[in-house]
């Protein structure tokens, strides 16, 4: 199981991380999920360093994105993570709830690979979630880890 | 081949001219064969006369020698012998005179011996007298009576000779002195009409000379009324540098009169921080061939007689004259205009400021609307996804009244973020710029009505379109209007009995805009509220009875203004409503309203 690539989630909102996990548990999904509260915390994780330095196990499956965090904000990993040779084809989905046009420009110029907006509805937001769980987990075949 | 009107009078002249002198030369020739003539008429008249003395001279020497016959007196021969040397004389001259004429000189042949053999026998008879006596002569074989006759008929046959020589010669005189005469008058016409014509030419020319100079004096009158009456200062300056006139406007401009300026040094006028680049550059103005036009950016300045300085335009034409070339300068007082200038710089400065102003505005009002769309929208997830877990950790242990509550905050939250999604799509429809192009409104409409359909209402109504025209405008934007008057008008007589749309267009009076009208039978609005339709987040309706968020009908106005239409509607409550629109026609129109910019169109 532990060969299982996780799930990366980078969400500050503890509510949207609480939400987000029940909607990921009720895709039934055996992918561990790692929760990220802030855009450095991501950052040492994939990058192994800081609290993650050491970290063994493959790099994530794919990364749901928050765009909007206090400090190292979801654009700033975005840019780390494309400008990064290792870790330059990682899956992220930006999973947010601004529907601004600039924002969405923004962030596939910087190479984000989806840009969901999180509806208000939580019947939508799992239903969204799931697929998004099982597309990214399940059926996309990830880039070979480094 | 064209020739001007000068040469074709010249080459007329000369053909007349030349005409005179064919016309004298043949008067001349005419009268000198006159002349010649009239000398042969002579000539024949000068025979005639001989003709006449010779027959007198014979008769003379026959009565001469018949009276010595008679008389013996010696003094009787005398006339005898003149008679005789006379005719002979004569005899000669006709000779000479005809010596042209064969016939008369064959007369003449034949009269000089029978002249002589009638000679003869008149001296034998006188020597016979003399020498017998009177009764001596009488034995004598007649006397020369037979050759005088003789005489007599071959000169009377030469009088006839020369008689008709002499009237064929006279004949010859009149026809050539007709002929002449003719010739003459032909030439004095021919002068008359050639003086005629020359006199009207002369007559024309001195007319356009004087009509010309007429329009000259008309034209300096009116130069110098222009000169004198300019609305600019107007200053000719000689090649000196010194002023040679001036008009009105410069006498006021300046504040000289007009005799101090003539013949002041141009430099009086200018200021003299301004001298020095004057009298570098006066030679080059001079010499300039072209118009120079020294605009009022340069910050040029004049002076006054009192001293004070005012900003002018100049302009410099070069002119030449009779007194050689001159400048003309325009001066223009811009003290005006640069005072405008800077009222329209300062107007400037505050619009840019205030635009600085409403920019910053702006991007407050988008960092407003990006927090409202991802700070309000996140608890409104958390509640309605709470609720729902909530629902389902308690599973059975709920009762109907909460979960009934549970619901209503569902439902709630729900509903606010509908309200918070139409906000924020209203606000982008004043910021999303307008893009202009050819729309047909029947397509749109069309388009919009099987979107209609395929959503639930309670009774689909019946679609009555009119013909609808193509117009400039924003096909996505124009068709959200549509989407929100077509969907409230099926939405509003849903509860109607045999619910019933008509959509329909006509051109305004002034033919500037077209008026859209959607009309039902539904429900209808009391026409003491229209003035809260237009309303963002104004119902009129419950939304128990009807669903919606009111922003539908603002979204209309703001997109129809951005259009530069207008929008209104009209309605009997329970007996349906009728919404309008208007478009302009002119795609210049449209540009114009939809580039009042975001700011106003956040701020309205």
């Amino acid at each position: 199981m532990s060969s299982l690539r996780p799930i990366l989630l980078v969400e500050d909102n503890p509510n949207d991380v609480e939400l987000t996990l029940g909607a990921l548990r009720q895709a039934n999904l055996a992918n561990p999920i790692v929760v990220a509260h802030d855009g450095d915390e991501a950052l040492d994780y994939l990058f192994r360093r800081g609290r993650h330095a050491g970290r063994s196990g493959p790099d994530p499956s794919v990364v749901f994105l928050d765009l909007k965090m206090p400090g190292t904000d979801g654009r700033q990993v975005l840019q780390s993570v494309r400008q990064s040779t290792a870790l330059h084809h990682l899956p992220i989905v930006v999973l947010t709830s601004s529907r601004e046009e600039a924002d969405l420009l923004e962030t596939y110029r910087l190479g984000a690979n989806a840009y969901v907006v999180k509806p208000v509805a939580f019947e939508s937001f799992v239903a969204a979630v799931s697929k998004l769980g099982f597309f990214w987990a399940l059926l996309n075949e990830p880039p070979p880890s480094a | 081949m064209t020739l001007s009107l000068e040469k074709k009078i010249f080459a007329g002249l000369a053909g007349a001219v030349l005409a005179l002198l064919a016309i004298g030369a043949t008067t001349w020739w005419n009268a000198s064969r006159l002349v010649q003539t009239f000398r042969w008429v002579d000539h024949t008249q000068e025979v005639i006369r001989h003709l006449g003395d010779l027959l007198n001279e014979v008769l003379t020497m026959q009565i001469g020698a018949r009276d010595y016959v008679l008389t013996g007196d010696d003094t009787v021969l005398e006339s005898y012998r003149r008679g005789a040397a006379n005719s002979r004389h004569l005899v000669g001259e006709l000779r000479r005179l005809t010596v042209d004429q064969d016939a008369q000189q064959q007369h003449l042949a034949r009269i000089a011996p029978l002249l002589e053999e009638a000679a003869l026998k008149m001296q034998e008879r006188i020597d016979v007298r003399r020498s017998s006596g009177l009764a001596a002569v009488a034995a004598l074989p007649p006397a020369s009576a037979a050759a005088v006759a003789q005489i007599r008929r071959e000169v009377g046959a030469m009088h006839l000779f020369e008689e008709h020589l002499l009237a064929t010669r006279s004949a010859a005189v009149v026809r050539n002195l007709e002929l002449t005469m003719a010739w003459a008058v032909l030439g004095g016409l021919l002068a008359i009409l050639l003086l005629a014509s020359a006199a009207g030419i002369i007559r024309r020319d001195f007319r356009r000379r004087r009509d010309a100079e007429r329009a000259l004096e008309r034209n300096r009158a009116t130069f110098e009324s222009l000169f004198e009456n300019a609305a600019d200062g107007l200053v000719v300056v000689g090649h000196d540098g010194h002023i040679v006139r001036l008009n009105r406007t410069a006498e006021t401009l300046f504040g000289f009169a007009r005799e101090e300026l003539i013949g002041m040094p141009i430099e009086r006028l200018i200021p003299d921080e301004f001298l020095h680049a004057h009298q570098q550059h006066r030679a080059r103005y001079m010499d300039a061939q072209r118009v120079r036009q020294l605009g009022g950016h340069l910050g040029l300045q004049a002076r006054r007689k009192d001293g004070t300085v005012f900003p002018v335009e100049i302009m410099l034409s070069p002119l030449e004259t009779e007194e050689g070339r001159v400048i003309m300068a325009t001066v223009r007082d811009i003290t005006r205009r640069k005072a405008a200038e800077q009222r329209i710089a300062q107007l400037n400065d505050d619009l840019q400021r205030q635009n600085d102003q409403l920019a910053v505005a702006v991007k407050e009002l988008e960092a407003f609307s990006y927090s409202v769309s991802h700070d309000l929208r996140a608890p409104l997830r958390h509640i309605d996804g709470f609720a729902n877990l909530l629902a389902q950790h308690a599973q059975e242990g709920l009762d109907e009244t909460s979960r009934r509550y549970l619901d209503t905050i569902s439902r709630a939250a729900l509903r606010m973020g509908r309200l918070i999604d139409d906000l924020l799509a209203f606000s982008r429809t004043g910021r999303t710029p307008v893009n202009v192009a050819p729309v047909a409104h029947h397509d749109v409409v069309a388009g919009v009505i099987r979107d209609l359909q395929a959503s639930a209402f309670p009774a689909a109504p019946a679609w009555h379109i009119g013909p609808l025209p193509t117009l400039p405008g924003d096909e996505a934007m124009l068709r959200q209007v549509w989407f929100n008057l077509l969907e409230n008008a099926a939405k509003y007589s849903s509860k109607s009995p045999g619910p019933c749309v008509e959509i329909r267009a006509e051109k305004s009076a002034d033919g500037a805009e077209w008026i859209f009208s959607v009309r039902d039978n539904g429900v209808g609005f009391d026409m003491q509220h229209q003035s809260k339709l237009f309303g963002v987040f104004q119902r009129l309706h419950a939304a128990s009875e009807f669903p919606g968020t009111g922003i539908g009908l603002a979204n209309v106005r703001r997109i129809v203004s951005r259009h530069g239409g207008r929008t209104w509607a009209e309605a009997i409550k329970g007996q349906g409503a009728t919404f309008y629109f208007s478009l302009p026609v002119d795609s210049a129109k449209v540009t114009a309203s939809a580039r009042v910019g975001p700011a106003v169109a956040v701020l309205s």
